[in-house]
């Protein structure tokens, strides 16, 4: 589909799914041609900035903002051909799982409009699973790239920590937060990935990752499964499913062993500690000075701040005041230099697995996209972490993939990877797609309207 | 499973601890929002229990706090351009008040 006709969808089709906040008018018009991306559209979460574009973060207080630069991933993007179509929806900062914490609008799942397409990169997610866009950028801090596009049954990378710059990415736990593609296919993930990936003198965090494409033959791939992830409240049809996908690779001569991470469950309570933590630190910047949004009618600095700031949304209050919590006098030792020390258990942990099995197969979710306003307590929102957040605290490279369907509903698998081993998770993911046609599948909506 | 005879009491944030997170986080709130995250917070405060136990559940424990490898170098202390020409005017427009070159900012003192 050419950008134009991806356009016309959008008009035709958004207004129901609501994945865009902002979208281009008409083509670039003078792209690059004949570069490594120049046949792909692309959608952009709106924490990531486009020059001369919105940037709001799904938050009010950056409403009228308009980014002055390129993010280092958008430069490079464009620098390979690649057209960028609109900025996508987000929870606000990034902070949930549901996208229904955007100030601005929520984003339905175009597989079912009444349920939630995941968060906190939903817009991003949606956008690809309506078709609007070949491909998206998200951005993963717990699991904000995967859970989102497991519930819209897409493909999507969370790359190692440093092996893509965040430099114009809107920061919320930066010990944490990774930009990576969400496309249908592994092939398209690991294309803009390939493009992406690298050093960058504004992000002191990145390392010279070069991508390279193997071949992959599951002969020689040795598979964990970690023992206490079974044990933890799943779905029985995600379970099932991601079973299926293991023996996709056993039946073809992989090997599979259990693996311990024994300290994998208390992931959850770490990362709601150190994210906090974190975001309080970066958000400290909103503060009615240096961004257009400010509330000064006081004309007192004080008030200007308290007026300015309280246009945070509740998700990101409560986190902010989390973090003040557990970073104040008397908690800091208790409970954030406790869950460093867990978090550093966990990298253990996974160090070990490592050294027996090449890749770990986990569910990606422990359900199915739930229905729009169906979790209203703060913490059962954040059992939606449970797989995903260890990864990010280990630094790992983790992918997701559809792997089934359940009640028209899809369900993704996750492959996790040691540290710079992202080339492996596209291998797999390409050998597993080229082989089954679970990425194929399409959104009722989709083949209702566009044949 | 809670043994019998044992109540679970959850904690909850009094109104002090949370009018104080609230100033050091230079955040205002309305009473509504005071109460609910005073049970909210004090929810997932209870939650952070669980990372008691496994820093407790008999591992030596690395103490120091970051123990992140240094990865990247420090690029030279010397003044360069930002991304794409970026110019002081051009941030100076994102600021909501520029006077005379400067960005202004509300009175300190009274």
């Amino acid at each position: 589909m050419t950008f134009d006709d991806y356009l016309a969808r959008i008009k035709q089709l958004d207004q129901r799914i609501g994945s865009f906040l902002s979208v281009e008018e008409s083509a670039p018009t003078s792209p690059v041609t004949g570069g490594a991306l120049s046949d792909l559209t692309i959608a952009v979460k709106d924490n990531i900035l486009v020059k001369d574009r919105p940037a709001t973060a799904g938050s009010k207080i950056l409403e009228d903002f308009i980014a002055p630069y390129d993010a280092t991933v958008i430069g490079k993007l464009k620098a390979a051909g690649a057209k960028i179509i609109g900025k996508t929806n987000l929870d606000e900062f990034g902070m949930g799982g549901s996208t229904e914490n955007s100030a601005w609008q929520i984003t339905r799942n175009p597989w079912d409009l009444a349920r939630v397409p995941g968060g906190s990169s939903g817009g991003s997610a949606a956008a690809v699973a309506a078709e609007f866009c070949d491909a998206s950028l998200g951005s993963d801090t717990g699991g904000s790239i995967r859970q989102p596009a497991a519930f819209c049954g897409l493909t999507g990378l969370k790359p190692s920590y440093g092996a893509v710059s965040r430099f114009g990415l809107i920061a919320l736990a930066s010990s944490l937060d990774v930009i990576g593609p969400i496309a249908k296919d592994a092939m398209t993930v690991e294309r803009i990935f390939q493009v992406i990936a690298g050093y960058d003198k504004f992000d002191q965090t990145t390392v010279d990752y070069q991508h390279q494409a193997v071949e992959f033959s599951p002969q020689r791939i040795k598979i964990g499964l970690p023992k206490e992830l079974w044990r933890l409240k799943i779905d029985p049809s995600i379970t099932a499913a991601v079973r299926e996908l293991v023996d996709f690779f056993v039946k073809r001569g992989a090997e599979v062993k259990e693996v311990n991470l024994p300290n994998f469950e208390y992931g959850l309570a770490t990362y709601y500690v150190i994210l906090p933590a974190e975001a309080m630190a970066n958000l400290a910047r909103y503060d009615g000075i240096r961004f257009p949004a400010s509330q000064r009618s006081s004309g007192k600095l004080l008030e200007t701040y308290l007026d300015t700031r309280a246009m945070f949304g509740p998700e990101v209050k409560r986190r902010i005041l989390l973090g003040t919590y557990v970073l104040s006098t008397g908690h800091y030792d208790q409970y954030y230099q406790t869950a460093v020390k867990v978090k550093n258990m966990i990298g253990d942990d996974f160090r070990r697995a490592f050294g027996q099995v090449d890749v770990l197969i986990t569910p990606t979710t422990p359900t199915r996209p739930f229905k729009i306003g169906q979790i209203s307590d703060p913490l059962d929102m954040y059992q939606s972490d449970l797989m995903t957040v260890a990864v990010n605290l280990a630094r790992l490279p983790a992918l997701t993939l559809p792997c089934g369907l359940e009640d028209n509903l899809p369900i993704g698998g996750q492959l996790i990877a040691g540290e710079g081993g992202d080339y492996l998770l596209l291998a797999m993911a390409k050998y597993y797609q080229s082989q089954t046609n679970h990425h194929l599948q399409r959104p009722d909506i989709i083949v209702k309207n566009n044949g | 499973m809670v043994p019998p005879g044992i109540i679970i009491v959850m904690s909850e944030l009094s109104l002090t601890e949370i009018d104080h997170l609230a100033t050091l986080a230079r955040i205002r709130l309305t009473d509504e929002e005071k109460e609910r995250l005073g049970r909210e917070l004090g929810k997932i405060v209870d939650f952070y229990a669980t990372i008691q136990a496994a820093s407790s559940n008999g591992q030596v424990i690395p103490e120091q706090a970051g123990r992140v490898k240094p990865i990247g170098d420090l690029r030279p202390d010397e003044l360069h351009s930002g991304p794409s020409g970026l110019t002081q005017d051009e941030l100076k427009k994102l600021a909501p008040e520029v006077r005379d070159n400067l960005v202004v900012v509300p009175a300190v003192f009274e």
